[in-house]
């Protein structure tokens, strides 16, 4: 497997992914950065021009914008105290009192650091666990994968937001949508109204597009007369060599936390910034003193998400199941490249995933180089005019859903899609959940309808497999501790409100 | 102008909507041919979702009715939103036919002056450069589709 790994980096460097990755990671700070403007923004915007393009190539990029904006996330929360990502929120609460201090300089510092380190280990894990990983998934047939759907929709209440309801409404409807086209087992046309551009169902891409990147475009439109936030000086960049030892501890215990919570199915990069910080508080010698600018506070976060990062790809290259919403972007675009995710990609194209591996490990070490270096620059980047970035997100998301089939369809949908997921999110209706079933629909279904022909009709066969209990066992602990949370959650809500 | 809507109306709307779906797609299905012996058909999976969609769906319908829920929700500049939807709407629909160079200036200019990004030579002059540089890096740099209109690049 070493063997394999440095091949993957000979690869990298041979076939100049290096560079794809570089202007990724690049790319993917100052989108970060930029308030508004998301990881999963960027890789979705980014996949349509990414057809045609060598597959490592491609991935180099896409890995590059993930990592690059997850990290780039917190320059804008130390600075602007606006979370330039949602996985940046846990940041701006020592970040930015740090910067009130005069020592913005130092917090990017242990921010760019923590990223790093972080997300170097969450990629080692990624690179040795996630082809052990595969091995297993190899023995899942169809009545795994049905559960393995399951199991992963069932997640949806986590990301549902305030309104567990309205989140499994969305899935829902997610997988009815994805149920348009021709019928994977039969393959009879299903509710396409003599629409030729839906035989194939509703593309993936310009619904991603319009939910992930027009959507944020309208809020810009209407916060257009805000005014842009003022931003903290950077003094100095860098901390002492005692202070990277009082935060190493953290980096490695957060490391781990998110590169779990980023392995498991539906939980994302927020989640994971979240409970690291919240394990260091607790921890910490010094806990009371978190949220009034202390540098343990901003290296658990950082640290964390961007373990996540990699954490979430073991999940969606093993089994093809996206481990939170940037990867189902990245899921989307693997199937663009003609790459069908999941244990035999392992198998079959090993030469593409450990390049991809190998990625993951110099993307950690990019984002120390141009963090040290370009934090002044990605400062700089911040005082862009919002108005004219939303304006160019919805350029980007106009011709990118039109390079893909040179249609006009497929514009229309994004923009429907955008106006739709903008008024839907504001409603508590969240809109990664209709992604999730948009994706793991047809996986539930096409393997249902395959699980059906092998065990000739007799469904009693998801109880009669081992494989098969281990997911009734996960589901139900899933669904069991969503509902106590939920419950727990309310309570607290109504205490709150007396 | 600031636009409110009561969230629960949006509640009624989908929940309605639910049933509605669940009753076109057991119509629709109805015409779908009858599986083979151990198969499972085209229309079980879907009529299985729509059923449990609706169930939800009259589960949020119910319970946004039920109580005196007055949350609700503020669009800022409602009407510069909707002008953008449509002037979105317009752009894409006129794309290919008009092309992208003739077009996207226009698009650009359009939205720099309902936000009031600054003076009116700005705003052209910004629009004309964006539009540039995307033609340059999509176009030249990275050889993308974009559509060529009426001038034939």
């Amino acid at each position: 497997m070493v063997q394999y790994l440095l091949n993957g980096f000979g690869h990298l460097i041979q076939t100049g992914s290096i560079l794809a990755l570089f202007i990724g990671v690049f790319l993917g700070i100052i989108i970060g950065a930029l308030p508004g403007l998301t990881a999963t923004m960027g890789i979705a915007l980014l996949i349509p021009f990414t057809y045609g393009m060598d597959p490592s190539y491609a991935l180099s990029l896409m890995v590059g914008i993930f990592a690059g904006g997850i990290y780039g996330g917190s320059i804008s929360a130390i600075l602007l105290k606006t979370p330039g990502t949602p996985a940046a929120g846990a940041t701006v609460l020592d970040g930015y009192p740090l910067a009130q201090k005069g020592q913005a300089g130092k917090a990017v510092a242990v921010s760019t650091i923590a990223s790093a380190l972080g997300g170097l280990i969450g990629a080692l894990i990624l690179t040795f666990l996630a082809p052990q990983i595969a091995k297993i998934a190899v023995l899942f047939g169809p009545p795994e994968y049905v559960l393995l759907g399951i199991y992963g929709l069932s997640m949806i209440s986590y990301v549902a937001g305030k309104s567990m309801a309205k989140g499994i409404f969305m899935g829902l409807l997610g997988i009815l949508i994805s149920t348009i086209g021709i019928d994977p087992i039969s393959g009879f046309p299903r509710f396409t109204f003599g629409q030729l551009n839906l035989l194939n169902g509703l593309s993936l891409l310009p619904v991603l597009i319009g939910l992930f990147a027009a959507a944020q475009a309208f809020e810009g439109i209407e916060k257009y007369n805000e005014p842009q936030a003022q931003q903290a000086k950077i003094n100095r960049i860098g901390i002492s060599g005692k202070e990277f030892l009082r935060i190493l501890p953290h980096i490695i215990k957060s490391a781990f936390i998110g590169t779990f919570v980023g392995a498991v199915p539906g939980t994302g990069t927020d989640i994971a910034a979240f409970l690291s910080y919240g394990e260091a508080k607790r921890s910490s010698k010094n806990g009371a003193e978190f949220g009034t600018g202390v540098i343990e506070g901003v290296a658990a976060p950082e640290s964390g998400n961007n373990a996540c990062v990699n954490g979430a790809m073991i999940p969606m290259f093993t089994l093809g199941i996206p481990g939170e919403a940037a990867t189902a972007v990245m899921l989307g675009g693997l199937m663009l490249l003609g790459l069908q995710p999941g244990p035999l990609l392992f198998k079959d194209n090993p030469q593409v995933i450990y390049t991809v591996f190998a990625s993951t490990i110099t993307s950690n070490l990019l984002i120390l180089v141009l963090g040290l270096l370009g934090a002044r620059f990605f400062a700089k980047v911040l005082q862009l005019p919002t108005k004219l970035i939303t304006t160019m997100i919805f350029v980007l998301a106009i011709i990118g859903s039109y390079a893909m089939r040179n249609n006009a369809f497929d514009v229309g949908v994004t923009i429907i899609a955008g106006f739709l997921g903008y008024i839907l999110t504001k409603a508590d209706y969240p809109v990664p959940p209709l992604l999730l079933g948009l994706i793991l629909g047809p996986l539930v279904e096409s393997n249902l309808g395959r699980t059906v022909i092998i065990s000739e009709g007799n469904y009693f066969i998801f109880f009669t497999r081992p494989l098969c209990w281990l997911f009734w066992v996960l589901i139900l602990y899933t669904v069991i501790s969503n509902i106590t949370k939920s419950k727990r959650a309310s309570r607290q809500l109504d205490q709150t409100k007396r | 102008m600031v636009v409110s809507f009561k969230v629960k109306w949006l509640d009624l709307f989908l929940g309605i909507l639910s049933i509605v779906l669940l009753v076109v797609v057991f119509v629709l299905s109805a015409s779908f041919p009858e599986p083979h012996e151990a198969q499972l058909g085209a229309a079980v999976f879907p009529r299985i979702i729509a059923l449990v969609l609706a169930v939800v769906g009259v589960y949020i319908l119910v319970r946004a009715m039920g109580k005196k829920s007055n949350a609700a929700v503020d669009i800022n500049n409602a009407q510069k939103v909707l002008l953008t939807f449509f002037i979105l709407l317009l752009y894409g629909l006129f794309l290919k036919k008009v092309g992208f160079v003739i077009l996207t200036p226009v698009f650009i200019a359009a939205l720099l002056f309902l936000m009031r990004f600054s003076n009116v030579v700005t705003n052209l002059l910004t629009s004309i450069l964006t539009t540039a540089g995307i033609y340059l890096i999509f176009k030249v740099l990275l050889s993308v589709p974009l559509p060529e209109g009426i001038l034939g690049f």
